[in-house]
């Protein structure tokens, strides 16, 4: 009642008439500063926007990152894969970022503890000698799985939000799944873009990609746009080699130089008919995946004892690739292309017959042919297959300087093949007009030239194929990451050499000299092989390298040049041996061996069929034992000959090789 | 009691009228600011808290809260408050003394604000601006015909200043502070027939801040000891020469509006809330709608504060008493002081005050405290309707 009684006067009261007015007032002041600040704030917008949103535009980060290309495959002509890259992760800290906050820096570096192994003090001196950085690569070459847990963790983790200043640069890492294989042809690339040796170096610009980039940018309503422009990745290369040849063959050499040993052997195996080379393996081979580790060909105490140039040196050689950028002198190889000249120039023919006396007089000079006592009478086929330098000598003085040198350069001698690797070294010729007489007799069986393995295959390829000079080459085909075909390299045919005339009576007589000659002890039971060894004498050199001026008696480049089938060959092999640690010093036999394992292997995978023209298993198993006899008996000759095998060089034939 | 019981019991059975516009406009900035808080504080939010909703989610409890406060508060008859006029004045002003003076003081940012123990703590300011608010409509009541005459009008001012100065310093709360004294002179300024004194105290107050900020722009320097209402001063008249120190957050603000264009750059995709306003979620929370939403945004939301302001005046022109009118007048000039001021700092038209945007802005006292004084603003709205069946029962 007494609530009543008292509220009862203020229920009665009301706004009054001014009350009223000043309310309504009020409420129209409070309308106006509403209004005029939503004018100003419309004003704000119109005067400033622009410049206020490039400011903020500026607190946004929109910094741009590289995405990085992958580097090209590089593929066997099957596909198999010799050369890949990989995507591997680096672990980047931000020092900056970390230690923006007290709260960032305990959960990141424990993170980086727990996931990475990582050193808790090393990180923190990191921090403390670094705070300002924004870029420290903490860890190289991980992988995906290295970084998942990580990453899933801070997907998951509750306290992730607290673990700054870490991010992954991605990068590609270079592989070669065979380690050693075809090190030489394939090279290494250093990195994504620098391609080192081999095909990695000479087919670089194809193989390297273009890095993408991700970017933000403002648009013309200053809005943040994010644009990803994707990486081009490199161009894949698919060679000619073939994987299971080369692995053979390198295998077999491999074999050979445990056993025995030498200071370089090189193979190369090439198709005739269209150039490509279908394996080239050099001996002493590095792991492309680690390729300045040299403990396979040193011991730690040699390594420990190099300096670096020293280093630097043998690291050089080991690298070079002896079948482009070395050269040496043939040696009898050469002789089926004196014989091809002269043949095509009409100068011989088959069946004229020579007299070997064991030397020949050229100018006031000896030259000696291996078999001191002389072969006696001789068919130009049997100047072959017994590799006679007295016949040879005279062919060569028939054909003359200026033929015999116009044929150096139409068989490539001295010219580079464009093979396409790197460093390809052009050999040695005389021009015609230096040639003399001891010039033309030494050239005729392959000394006092010096020429690169590709050269010589290559022409070589012409004397077997009908006379059809192809461009040797490595890679047949380009493809982009996707495998589209870029470019195709087709067989290049650079000029005719010998007509097939001359050819197939140089077939015939290097088919007899594998057969029954020199180069017996390659042959293959079954299978038509034809051939020709070579021994040449190295020039004896000082501890520094340095040209002595006289042959060495002990340092030997025997090689031996073959091909199968006979009547239509469908590989050439060329496996040369510089310096063989062996017993039989100066003779073929070791390289003949070594031929003769590397073509029994390659045989088969060469789809060439043994030829069973000659169904009589028992003449055939008699005919064995008597190669057996002979090579046995070729063997003694050889071994009692080789005090004086090709001991042709003089004092003045080295004062002519300076001259050049 | 019985008896008592019986009568009210009686009057619950009357449909009861609520001003449903205004029930709404209050529920949509409520869900309209929960959203913006949401978007705004996540970022901040998971950087303290490792919890993108740790803001969200206590701004949502402190909403049910106030909530169901309103709806208990509409449901009390607000003549009661007649009787509680005085206590709470002087609780108010007891409870500034208990922060300052006592261990329940709490100190937090630096400013001993709130009053607390455990885990439970408010801020005795928000509660003083409801007591002025309803001491003053007291006063009014009590005066009767007497407000007409200035000395009375003036008490009320007195009043006003002993409660917003004691907010001031005893709580360190200088935002508070000026929205009681705002408040209470808005009060005084109707009740009161005068025009004359208002207008020269408004003049000379004007003059006043004029020649002082004029001789602090002039010849003021920020040293160390330079106290943090002069930088304020000083800052607000040229921020960009602090750019990176004092004027740093009212630039990112202007920066926030300005880069927002008509449309904004749409719900969530602030940039400026990123670390770059810090703690965006309290009085800068305008600048980052303005940056969402847009100009259309940010006058959409003046717009709906200025319809509440508007359903605040309707109900109090039409309450049933001068009381409830002058309840009305107080809420609406809290709802409506709190509002430009806000907006005026975060457009640097004013200088930093730290008065927080109603309904929108992070703080648990400040929304339970508004939603309570929504309530009595229901409670006296659905007297409109009662008064108005007697007005037809006595036809």
């Amino acid at each position: 009642m007494a609530k009543r009684k008292s509220s009862r006067p203020y229920k009665d009261s009301e706004l009054n008439h001014a009350m009223r007015e000043k309310l309504l007032v009020t409420v129209f002041m409070i309308a106006l500063a509403l209004i005029a600040l939503a004018v100003y704030l419309t004003y704000i917008n119109y005067k400033d926007g622009e410049r206020y949103s490039k400011y903020v535009l500026d607190n946004q980060q929109y910094d741009s990152s590289s995405l990085p290309f992958k580097r090209g495959d590089i593929t066997d002509r099957n596909g198999t894969v010799l050369a890949y890259s990989s995507k591997v992760y680096n672990l980047i800290l931000d020092p900056k970022v970390v230690l923006s906050s007290e709260k960032y820096k305990d959960p990141t570096l424990s993170a980086l503890a727990e996931y990475f192994a990582l050193s808790r003090s090393d990180l923190e001196g990191l921090l403390a000698s670094k705070p300002d950085s924004h870029y420290e690569k903490l860890l190289k070459g991980l992988t995906q799985d290295q970084i998942s847990e990580f990453n899933k963790m801070l997907e998951e983790s509750e306290e992730a939000i607290y673990i700054r200043g870490i991010w992954f640069e991605e990068e590609y890492v270079r592989n070669y799944p065979f380690d050693t294989l075809a090190c030489d042809v394939v090279g290494f690339a250093s990195s994504a873009s620098v391609g080192e040796l081999g095909l990695e170096n000479y087919y670089n610009e194809e193989l390297t990609g273009v890095n993408g980039v991700s970017y933000g940018y403002v648009d013309s309503d200053l809005n943040l746009e994010k644009t990803v422009k994707p990486a081009v990745d490199g161009y894949n290369l698919v060679t000619t080699i073939d994987y299971s040849v080369q692995a053979v063959i390198e295998e077999d050499i491999r074999a050979f130089n445990e056993e025995f040993g030498s200071d370089n052997t090189a193979v190369i195996v090439m198709n005739p008919n269209n150039g490509e080379i279908i394996a080239e393996a050099s001996y002493p081979v590095f792991d492309l995946n680690n390729p300045r580790d040299m403990t396979s060909i040193y011991t730690v105490e040699e390594l420990n004892a190099m300096d670096d140039e020293t280093m630097l040196n043998s690291l050089y050689t080991l690298w070079n690739n002896y079948c482009v950028s070395s050269i040496f002198e043939p040696g009898s190889t050469m002789k089926p292309f004196t014989v091809g000249a002269a043949l095509e120039e009409g100068l011989v023919h088959d069946g004229d017959t020579y007299m070997c006396d064991g030397s020949e007089k050229v100018l006031d000079m000896t030259i000696k042919c291996h078999n001191i006592y002389g072969h006696g009478e001789l068919t130009l086929e049997q100047t072959i297959m017994q590799s006679c330098n007295d016949a040879l000598m005279q062919i060569g003085m028939k054909l003359g300087a200026d033929l015999l040198a116009k044929y150096q350069d139409i068989f490539g001698f001295g010219y580079r093949t464009y093979v396409d690797l790197p460093g390809e070294d052009a050999g040695l010729t005389y021009e015609a007009s230096k040639m003399d007489a001891t010039d033309v007799a030494t050239n005729s069986f392959g000394q006092n030239i010096e020429v690169n393995m590709h050269q010589l295959v290559a022409g070589f390829c012409s004397l077997v194929n009908g006379g059809y000079y192809y461009q040797p080459h490595l890679v047949k085909r380009i493809e982009t990451s996707t495998g589209e075909v870029v470019k195709t390299i087709r067989p290049t045919l650079i000029r005719q050499t010998i007509t097939e005339e001359t050819s197939a009576l140089l077939r015939k007589y290097m088919q007899s000299t594998v057969a029954t000659g020199t180069g017996k002890r390659v042959a293959v039971e079954g299978y038509d092989i034809g051939g020709k060894t070579g021994t040449a004498e190295t020039w004896a050199l000082d501890e520094d390298g340095k040209n002595l001026g006289y042959r060495s008696i002990t340092d030997y480049v025997i090689s031996f040049i073959g091909f199968a089938p006979c009547d239509d060959p469908q590989f050439v092999i060329y496996v040369v041996i510089d310096n063989p640690q062996v017993d039989a010093v100066g003779t073929a036999i070791p390289v003949c061996e070594l031929s003769h394992t590397i073509m029994e292997d390659i045989l088969p995978l060469m789809n060439v069929y043994p030829d069973y023209t000659d169904p009589n298993a028992t003449t055939e198993e008699g005919t064995t034992t008597e190669a057996t006899t002979d090579a046995t008996t070729e063997a003694t000759t050889e071994a009692t000959t080789k005090a004086t095998t090709e001991e042709t060089t003089t004092a003045k034939e080295t004062e002519t090789k300076n001259n050049n | 009691m019985a008896k008592n019981r019986k009568r009210k019991s009686k009057i619950r059975f009357i449909p009861q009228y609520y001003d449903y516009s205004l029930l709404v406009a209050i529920l949509f900035l409520l869900a309209f600011g929960l959203v913006i808080l949401y978007s705004t504080s996540a970022y901040e939010s998971r950087i303290n808290f490792g919890d993108s909703s740790f803001y969200f989610d206590r701004q949502f409890l402190y909403t049910c809260i106030g909530l169901a406060s309103m709806l208990l508060v509409a449901r009390f008859d607000y003549h009661i408050y007649l009787r509680f006029a005085k206590v709470a004045y002087v609780v108010s002003l007891i409870l500034c003394l208990l922060v300052r003076f006592s261990p329940l003081g709490v100190t937090l940012n630096g400013s001993r604000r709130w009053l607390g123990y455990g885990n439970f703590s408010f801020q005795p300011a928000e509660l003083a601006k409801i007591a002025l608010i309803i001491f003053i409509a007291f006063l009014v009541v009590q005066y009767g015909s007497l407000v007409k005459q200035f000395e009375y009008t003036f008490v009320m001012l007195c009043y006003t200043l002993v409660l917003g100065l004691a907010v001031y310093w005893l709580t360190d709360n200088l935002s508070s502070g000026l929205l009681i004294i705002a408040i209470g002179m808005i009060m005084s300024f109707i009740s009161s027939p005068n025009y004359k004194w208002f207008a020269i105290g408004a003049g000379v107050v004007l003059l006043f801040i004029i020649v002082y900020v004029f001789f602090l722009t002039t010849f003021g320097e920020i040293t160390d000891t330079t106290s943090f209402r002069k930088i304020r001063i000083i800052v607000w008249r040229d921020p960009i020469s602090y750019s990176d120190s004092y004027g740093y957050q009212t630039l990112q603000g202007l920066y926030a509006i300005g880069s927002g264009g008509l449309f904004g750059k749409g719900l969530g995709n602030s940039i400026q809330k990123n670390g770059y306003i810090p703690e965006a979620q309290n009085d800068m929370i305008f600048s980052i709608v303005c940056e969402e939403l847009g100009l259309f945004g940010a006058i959409c939301l003046i717009f709906l504060f200025g319809f509440l302001i508007w359903r605040l005046y309707l109900i109090a022109s039409n309450a049933p008493d001068l009381f409830g009118s002058m309840i009305a007048i107080g809420i609406m000039a809290h709802v409506a002081v709190q509002v430009i001021f806000n907006i005026a700092v975060v457009t640097n038209v004013l200088p930093n005050t730290g008065v927080t945007l109603p309904f929108i802005s992070y703080g648990g006292t400040s929304v339970i405290i508004l939603l309570a004084e929504m309530g009595i603003g229901l409670n006296i709205s659905s007297k409109i309707r009662k008064k108005k069946e007697e007005t037809e029962e006595a036809l």
